[in-house]
């Protein structure tokens, strides 16, 4: 009971009501209660002697900061507390790091409010554990702000999500519709071509028929002024006066050249317009047929023509190159000079992929302003000694150009023309 | 059958007809022609159908000499007629066109022709084909148009 002797000694030099002290003798914290001017330990309970190590007669009448002397920031939290009166709670860190110490240290006022007469001072040694979990909850507590961040991040997220998926439906919605736009107008298109082609494929047929019709029905009437004026010459002939004659003649011949130029047409309506398909074709084959078609003129005009001893195989479609051939060695013969006989050369020269075929003449010549013109349809040069349609080359550059070639002409009026044309060479003959 | 028999001449133009009846007599072919203007009127002479039911006057011929272009029937509708009939079908039937078109020379074998001249533009050659239609009719011989055996 020593300690409590202690305490009411203490309490009884100190003047305070006895109850005061009674209260806190057997805590189990360490109480102590200083005196505010002088700071001077005016008591203390055995628990505060305990955990200080020191005899309560040691301690009651030191000064405040001598029960610290190590400790600087208990002395000034008793300063504080004494001057604004209000309470302090502090937690120092003792002993060694593995092995931490925690003090609690609580200091409060007592007195009235203007004046702080004593300042009550009351430490407890704090296990690791209760440190341990306040450190925890702080961290629990810091964990449940993240938390609650992060919730309110992520409900921005959701939001954001939300908007941008909104956004992206709308533009998924907006591309479905350009899709199936872009579809409709495909299909529209599509649709168009293939009325449009129809139409122009009927267009054609119609216009090849429409020629045809042209072409047979103004040769009907073409075979009766032919027919009847060759009847009129020849069963009236003797009553007829020569003039007469002549007009009558006129009329056959004007006919047969109508005639003439109505076949040209079809040859070149058709050549223009009518399906091919490219195979080989023996030149030599489609030459001497012509030649063999020739026959009778080249007879007529003691024309010679040398062949080449090596025939290609050309790229072509037989009908048209034939035609092609035939107009080509006509011309040779018709425009031949009226000095001297036809010398015609029928010539192959390989080019690369391609396979040139010239037919030379020793014939009038071509002037050369001439030479590209002459292939236009109804270009005639020599209107009056050379009878002709002036579609002949026409239909040759048609021929050649719908065979996928190409044809040309040198000449020099007065010796003759090199008339040339290229077909492209068969893969494999 | 007599070669000497009719030759019938379809054609719608009489021009071309006169001309053939002048070619046929230059040609010196002795043969009557008849002649008939369009397709329908070429089967009623065929089957002897007024005006042509008078087989003294419009005998059967033993030769059909027939434009392709007319009008009502065409030359190949013609054809495709004559040879589905019982014993007309052996009828020997030459074209005469003016069409140089291939599709035409292609239908009018198909449909049943056994010849096909082009008509030539002037007289001379016109006579030149039908001398040689005598030759070939000279060789020719001519089937019987009645007995279905």
């Amino acid at each position: 009971m020593k300690a409590n002797t202690d305490l009411i000694s203490a309490s009884c030099v100190m003047d305070l009501p006895r109850h005061c002290v009674a209260f806190a003798q057997f805590a189990p914290q360490g109480f102590a209660l200083v005196e505010g001017e002088s700071c001077v330990v005016l008591c203390v309970n055995s628990a505060f002697s305990r955990l200080l190590q020191k005899p309560v007669e040691e301690l009651v009448g030191k000064r405040f900061e001598e029960l610290f002397a190590d400790n600087h920031s208990c002395a000034h939290a008793f300063d504080r507390v004494h001057s604004t009166g209000k309470p302090e709670r502090h937690v120092e860190v003792k002993g060694s790091e593995a092995h931490p110490i925690y003090w609690s240290c609580t200091l409060w006022p007592v007195g009235s409010k203007e004046h702080v007469d004593y300042v009550m001072l009351e430490i407890t040694l704090v296990d690791e554990h209760p440190q341990k979990a306040l450190e925890m909850s702080e961290a629990l507590l810091m964990g449940s702000v993240r938390q609650h961040l992060l919730v309110e991040e992520s409900a921005a997220l959701n939001e954001r999500l939300r908007l941008e998926i909104g956004e992206r439906k709308r533009t998924e919605k907006a591309l479905l519709e350009s899709q199936s736009q872009l579809r409709d107008f495909s299909a529209k298109l599509e649709s168009e071509v293939i009325e449009r082609t129809a139409k122009l494929n009927e267009t054609s047929s119609q216009l090849e028929a429409f020629v045809f019709m042209v072409a047979h029905d103004l040769r009907a009437p073409l075979r009766a002024m032919q027919g009847f004026s060759t009847l009129l010459i020849e069963d009236a002939g003797v009553a007829l006066s020569d003039s007469t004659k002549d007009y009558a003649k006129r009329i056959v011949k004007a006919a047969q050249f109508m005639d003439d130029l109505l076949c040209d047409l079809l040859a070149f309506s058709r050549i223009s317009q009518q399906q091919i398909e490219l195979f080989p074709v023996s030149l030599e084959e489609v030459v001497q047929g012509v030649i063999s078609q020739l026959q009778k003129t080249l007879g007529e005009t003691k024309a010679q023509i040398t062949l080449p001893k090596q025939w290609p195989f050309v790229l072509g479609y037989k009908p048209i190159l034939r035609q092609v051939l035939f107009n080509l060695l006509s011309n040779a013969l018709k425009f031949s000079a009226p000095d001297r006989p036809p010398r015609l050369v029928i010539r192959t020269e390989e080019q690369a992929g391609f396979m040139r075929v010239w037919v030379e003449d020793n014939g009038i010549g071509i002037p050369a302003e001439y030479q590209t013109e002459i292939f236009h349809p109804f270009t005639r040069l020599n209107g009056v000694q050379y009878e002709g349609t002036g579609i002949g080359l026409s239909i040759v550059k048609k021929g050649v150009e719908r065979m996928g070639g190409s044809v040309g002409v040198e000449s020099t009026p007065g010796k003759g023309s090199q008339f040339w044309f290229e077909l492209r060479k068969p893969l494999s003959p | 059958m007599n070669r000497d028999g009719t030759i019938l001449l379809a054609d719608d133009s009489e021009d071309d007809i006169l001309l053939t009846r002048i070619a046929f007599e230059k040609a010196g072919i002795k043969n009557s022609l008849q002649e008939v203007h369009n397709g329908e009127e070429a089967i009623a002479y065929l089957k002897g159908e007024a005006p042509y039911n008078d087989r003294a006057r419009f005998p059967l011929p033993i030769l059909l000499l027939m434009d392709l272009k007319m009008p009502r029937k065409d030359g190949c509708e013609v054809l495709t007629w004559l040879r589905a009939q019982k014993g007309l079908r052996r009828l020997p039937v030459i074209i005469l066109s003016a069409s140089m078109r291939v599709e035409d020379v292609t239908r009018a074998f198909d449909s049943g022709a056994n010849s096909f001249l082009l008509k030539p533009s002037s007289l001379s050659e016109l006579v030149a084909a039908i001398e040689a239609l005598g030759n070939w009719m000279k060789f020719n011989h001519f089937p019987s148009l009645t007995d279905d055996a």
